[in-house]
């Protein structure tokens, strides 16, 4: 019975937080149906259970709800404001009530008559008809239903512990850690079908497993906001204030632990909006604005933050008053108020002991002060700030972490130790020395500017006081941007792979540091540290609002600014890996069956039409593939063919290269829309792999007569991979041994004839020496029939 | 009094750890410093996928580690939470309290009576108990310091 119990006063609770919008949305448009409908549904289904449970007391509260909602369902009724607050404070006690019922205390009666006179005192002077037995019939008739509507939740659910889900979210990231370093030694242990096939499936399963868990613990804002225009009404109301609400991200998700943290500071944020920042309706007429206040709360997520934006269109926040109070208090002294920015004196409101209003209202005057509110938020790993225009509003920021324990983190190198840092705040990676970035020092301080824009730069060897291991000038710089829009140069000494991190948390006396979110393992099972990025950049004194907007405001103008970007094509070849070449390199795209790949070891040559080319990026090719594409790259001269599985994009690399030297073909490393990906190093690849097209039609001579010729002559040529022209037969090249041949010279056009004497050079007039050459100059011989060959003049 | 005790080597004073306190007895592989802690916290080991916070008993207890040998065996422990592993010179055996823990008169010195719960009796002679929450936080100057 106790667990039935449970499971009523959950369900109570679950569908009222559904209902709480459509009341609000109700009470704006009250023809709305659809909405009213949700909510009898709610005092129906309450009425129900209260009677299966024998509990009268509820049962008659929704009863009289019910008959209430039922008149206006039937249109007996209109729904006004009055009758909405009176089925609001039903609700809210029927919710007292429900509280009560589960700390199994005993349920007071009094006071539920009023509740009752009030729902039925409007009715009289709305409706000249009070609610009848044929009304109350007329509820009951509809049951059937809505019964049917009652299993209105589209998916099945339960009801789990959340410590269970913890549990089993550590054990999925112990997978995902124990999976990794398997990968590490399977890669170590070479190619091992046997084994890599059923590897590769449990690596898929437990990503899907993964995500699964981590969707698990989230939930989605909507579950938060679906409470806020309630209250918000119901405070408005208080205060005889006018104030409209607008909900956006709703559909942003976090853990739901966080959900409940962050709670009660966005209740107390909203409170102080409506007590504090939005005037009353005279006031606003003043002042020019429409009557109605406006409170806006905005979700989105950024990166592995959530960023809650609260704004209201009031009066805005009194820098002055602020300060006078925080020096009356003790916070700060006279002559440092002076010289505080706007910004810095408007943060002193979250500072303890520090309110502003002159009259303590019922509202906000609970002794609770924004302190506590910092306080809770910065509990969670998260930070409030405030911004203020006087006369037109205030924005309270809150940034919360998601507690996604895996993160796709970046791990850069200094002094050879490894650190990794969440992808999210890295925009790009850009090499010191490049033309993208110069680096100059300014007293101790270090300066980046970067397209344009002058930035700071952290060295992280000086945040971890540790000595870099390369050279100021040939350090890498990651540019990282922080949620506030500022954007910082760190460096760093090398840059290593990105992938997914699974974060645990560190013990207090290092998160002390300030500089550390977490420790996480490398696949090889080496721990490393999380930076905390935010908190690194504030205690450097890089971030604030105020330089954010600015920086905003010049970045658009400088994305005029087009910039001369290497354009690649990006695609992703037979062993997945994304890879980028260069577009100049490009000539088109080729489809061969596989069948035409010949493979010799290491080397692969494809046949595309009728030329033999080298062929790289062969393995992993099925052989019985029938389309295989092929990028056909050219240097100009030589040519060879890239097999890719799928050519995924033109890709304008904007992102700077950070030059790599895990493979000699990759150039370097860039991001791509947050991915890394390879860049192809044309130069190493032409030099490795570059031959010029062997035509399967071979270039045919026609030799001189004679035995020198034949025997001579016609092995060297045949050998360099030239045919010789049987007599009567069309030659691409005429070769002439000291005057032999004049009636086919004078035929042949210059450009396709060789001319070869019997006399040494020395022996000869400077003419003949460039017009001929010595039929011993074997090097001379093949330097001119390949330049026949190739179609250039000889 | 029949607890169980780990009776360990720090600084060549003979130590006891609780047993109960202590989860494993591991060998400590590669450590990843962290840069800007106390002195005492000396980095990060795995243990399988777990990271262990190292913590050097000696310099928590601002002892000089020069010329004193150790084994690189460390006791795994648990404190609000997180796991660490505290190195000391050796770690010898598991005996049985053959006392409570009592104080002596004079004390044991300033640092070990910070982290010391008191002395105890076991069959191969007297031991400091030691507090494994002490030990952790290390210093309290140094922990000013980071």
């Amino acid at each position: 019975m106790d667990d039935l119990l449970a499971e009523f006063v959950a369900e109570t609770r679950e569908m009222l937080e559904a209902s709480e919008g459509e009341l609000i949305a109700w009470e704006s448009n009250p023809g709305d149906t659809a909405r009213l409908d949700a909510i009898f549904r709610f005092v129906h289904t309450v009425k129900g259970n209260s009677g299966f449970f024998d509990v009268p007391h509820l049962e008659r509260l929704s009863h009289a709800a019910e008959d209430a909602l039922a008149e206006v369902r039937q249109g007996k009724r209109q729904a006004d404001s009055a009758l909405v607050s009176a089925v609001l404070a039903i609700i809210d006690r029927i919710m007292d009530l429900v509280g009560l019922l589960e700390a199994g205390e005993d349920l007071p009666t009094s006071g539920d008559a009023e509740l009752i006179a009030a729902l039925a005192a409007r009715s009289d002077a709305g409706a000249p008809d009070s609610p009848d037995p044929s009304n109350a019939a007329q509820a009951t008739d509809d049951q059937p239903v809505t019964r049917e509507h009652s299993p209105a939740s589209p998916q099945r659910s339960i009801r789990l512990p959340v410590e269970l889900l913890d549990r089993v979210m550590s054990g999925v990231s112990d997978m995902v850690l124990a999976r990794n370093d398997l990968a590490h030694r399977l890669r170590e242990a070479g190619n091992q079908p046997m084994i890599d096939g059923p590897f590769e499936r449990l690596s898929t399963i437990l990503s899907d497993v993964r995500d699964a868990i981590t969707r698990m613990r989230m939930q989605r804002l909507e579950l938060l906001f679906s409470a806020f225009p309630r209250l918000i009404r119901d405070l408005s109301a208080e205060l005889g204030k006018q104030v409209m609400v607008e909900l956006e991200g709703g559909d942003v998700e976090l853990d739901r632990e966080m959900i409940e943290m962050i709670r009660d500071p966005m209740t107390h944020i909203l409170r102080n909006a409506i007590d504090h920042g939005i005037e009353s309706a005279a006031d606003r007429a003043r002042a020019g604005k429409p009557a109605a206040g406006l409170l806006s709360i905005a979700a989105r997520q950024s990166g592995n933050k959530i960023i809650i934006a609260i704004s209201d269109d009031g009066c805005g926040l009194n820098e002055a008053r602020i300060a006078a109070k925080a020096v009356a208090n003790g916070l700060i002294g006279e002559a440092e108020s002076q010289s505080m920015s706007r910004d810095e004196i408007l943060q002193l409101i979250f500072a303890p002991g520090l309110s502003t209003a002159e009259t303590v209202s019922a509202i906000s005057g609970r002794g609770v002060g924004l302190d506590v509110v910092r306080e809770n938020i910065e509990r969670i790993g998260g930070s409030v700030r405030v911004t203020s225009t006087p006369g037109t509003g205030t924005i309270f920021y809150l940034r919360i972490p998601l507690t996604l324990s895996i993160i796709t983190g970046l791990t850069v190198e200094v002094a050879g130790q490894r650190f990794a840092l969440p992808q999210s705040y890295v925009e790009e990676i850009v090499r010191v020395g490049g033309d993208a970035l110069s680096y100059a020092k300014v007293g101790d301080t270090a300066l980046v500017t970067f397209r344009g824009e002058r930035l700071p730069c952290l060295s992280l060897g000086d945040v971890l006081g540790i000595e870099h291991g390369v050279h100021e000038t040939d350090r890498t710089m990651v540019m990282l941007r922080l949620a506030s829009g500022d954007l910082f140069a760190l460096a760093v000494d090398q840059v290593h792979n990105s992938s997914d991190l699974v974060v645990k948390p560190l013990p207090r006396e290092v998160m002390d540091t300030g500089l550390y979110g977490g420790s996480t393992l490398l696949d090889s099972g080496l721990p490393i540290l999380l930076l905390d990025i935010p908190s690194i950049a504030i205690r450097a004194g890089l971030a604030s609002d105020a330089r954010a907007a600015v920086l905003n405001r010049r970045r658009t103008e400088q994305t005029e600014i087009v910039q001369d970007h290497l354009r690649t094509i990006m695609f992703v070849d037979h062993q997945g890996r994304r890879r980028a070449l260069s577009m100049d390199l490009v000539q088109r795209i080729e489809t061969i069956p596989a069948s035409a790949i010949e493979r010799a070891g290491e080397t692969a040559m494809a046949v595309v039409g009728d030329e033999i080319l080298p062929l790289v990026g062969a393995e992993g090719i099925a052989p019985d593939s029938d389309k295989v594409r092929l990028l056909r790259l050219s240097d100009g001269n030589s040519e060879l063919l890239y097999a890719v599985r799928e050519v995924e994009d033109a890709v304008v690399l904007n992102g700077d290269l950070v030059p790599t030297d895990i493979d000699p073909l990759i150039e370097a490393l860039t991001l791509v829309g947050g991915e890394s990906v390879a860049l192809i190093d044309g130069h190493a690849l032409f030099a490795r792999h570059g031959a010029s097209p062997r035509r399967t039609r071979n270039v045919t001579c026609r030799l001189p007569q004679g035995d020198w010729a034949q025997s001579i002559l016609a092995p060297l040529l045949r050998k360099a991979g030239y045919a010789i022209a049987a007599d009567g037969d069309e030659a691409d090249i005429l070769i002439t041994l000291d005057d032999s041949d004049r009636a086919a010279e004078a035929e042949t056009a210059a450009e396709r004839q060789i001319r070869l004497r019997s006399q040494p050079d020395d022996d000869v007039s400077q003419a003949e020496r460039t017009g001929s050459i010595y039929r011993y100059d074997r090097q001379a011989l093949l330097a001119a029939l390949g330049r026949i060959a190739r179609g250039e003049a000889a | 009094m029949s607890e169980l005790l780990v009776i360990a080597v720090i600084g060549s004073r003979r130590c006891a750890l609780r047993a109960i306190e202590v989860q494993s007895v591991i060998e400590v592989g590669e450590v990843t410093p962290i840069p800007r802690t106390a002195a005492h916290i000396v980095g990060l080991a795995a243990l399988r996928s777990q990271a262990l916070t190292v913590i050097d008993c000696r310099l928590s207890l601002g002892l000089a580690v020069d010329g004193l040998a150790t084994d690189a065996r460390a006791a795994v422990v648990k404190v609000a939470g997180h796991a660490y592993a505290l190195l000391v010179d050796t770690i010898e055996d598991v005996e049985e309290a053959q006392s409570a823990p009592g104080q002596i008169p004079g004390g044991f010195g300033t640092e070990w009576t910070r982290v010391s719960a008191g002395m105890v009796e076991t069959s191969g002679g007297p031991a400091l108990l030691l507090d494994i929450t002490q030990l952790v936080a290390g210093r309290p100057t140094e922990t000013m310091a980071a």
